[in-house]
């Protein structure tokens, strides 16, 4: 309860601070419009955050070959989706703003979108096996593969190839690259959309444990 | 169980490199000067622009300038159209068109702007 409240007022100051500080990359033409980079770089992290814990999620399933862990691992590939979908939204309107179009095959924009189309056959791949067990074991090992490609289309990719998209934004040599505030906003934002997806894990958890004990509950009902 | 783990990081590493190999060419859509020079369509380049050598024609709109890229390769770009207002700061620029008589002649210009977020004005 605290802890939410807690984050309420967290993302508000982060957005509200957002707003009325001077933009992040001052002197453009079109510098209000960057104070979307408090949003837009935040939930690409957050999405190879979730990612890299549906991999992780999968090991677990691979040890232990309990449903719940299958069930999480879905969970988290499913949020790692939805908020590498929402980077995905808010470059292509930065890209409009900033490049002058919204979608021009740049490496940094192809590379999203065959993640986000890996992430997606991962969904494919579950509806396409019924037996619950089989298909837990295949999506783990899929899950795992797919998080080997995440390091090369989320961060090398980019950087390989020649690309309109600015590279070593937070970090070049090992020093932090924000300067003043621009930092701390972009923290607090971090922070905030990290603990979204933290909040939002443990609501569907809840409900993958209810499922789990109602099932379990009506197979002792059907053997007494 | 030992071997187990290294044969399936062998087996998850090797599908990566696999997997990255087969994309490695389709993932950009740029190409590079020499075959811009080679193709006879629109095409799209990138690279950076040198400064030192902008020419712009306010009167017939034709901006003139130099492009390098990573492999060392200059090329002239003749855009028809006013100069973009922050053209002065890009560093990287985006031509789409088609190279004729000797130069690149470009109908679209996307550029890439600094990117330190600085927080001061």
């Amino acid at each position: 309860m605290l802890l939410k409240f807690g984050l309420g007022i967290l993302m508000s100051l982060a957005i509200i601070i957002g707003f009325l500080y001077p933009p992040p990359l001052p002197g453009q033409d079109w510098a209000e419009a960057s104070r979307i980079f408090y949003y837009h770089v935040p939930m690409a992290l957050v999405s190879f955050l979730a990612f890299a814990h549906s991999m992780a999620l999968s090991v677990q399933y691979l040890r232990k070959r309990s449903a719940i862990s299958d069930h999480r691992a879905a969970l988290a590939a499913e949020l790692g989706l939805v908020f590498c979908f929402m980077a995905m939204v808010t470059g292509s309107i930065f890209a409009k703003v900033a490049w002058g179009t919204f979608w021009n095959w740049d490496p940094r924009e192809t590379s999203i979108l065959v993640l986000l189309v890996i992430y997606g056959a991962y969904f494919a791949l579950r509806n396409a096996v019924p037996h619950a067990e089989r298909r837990a074991a295949f999506s783990a090992v899929y899950s795992i593969m797919a998080f080997v490609t995440v390091p090369f289309f989320g961060f090398i990719v980019p950087r390989i190839y020649e690309s309109l998209h600015p590279e070593n934004t937070l970090v070049s040599e090992g020093q932090i690259n924000l300067g003043g505030y621009v930092a701390v906003v972009f923290l607090m934002s971090l922070v905030s959309f990290a603990s979204i997806y933290s909040w939002l894990f443990n609501i569907a958890n809840r409900a993958i444990g209810l499922e789990q004990r109602r099932l379990e509950e009506s197979y002792v009902d059907r053997l007494a | 169980m030992r071997v187990r783990w290294i044969i399936g990081g062998v087996i998850v590493l090797s599908a990566a490199i696999w997997a990255f190999s087969s994309f490695n060419t389709s993932l950009t859509a740029y190409v590079s000067f020499a075959e811009a020079k080679e193709r006879d369509n629109r095409v799209q380049i990138i690279g950076k622009v040198t400064h030192d050598d902008v020419r712009y024609d306010t009167d017939s709109l034709l901006l003139v300038f130099d492009m390098l890229n990573d492999e060392g390769d200059m090329i002239t770009v003749v855009y028809a159209g006013s100069m973009p207002g922050n053209f002065d700061q890009a560093t990287k620029v985006v031509c789409k068109g088609q190279y004729r008589d000797g130069r690149f002649q470009a109908d679209e210009l996307l550029l890439k702007c600094p990117s330190k977020y600085e927080g001061e004005s």
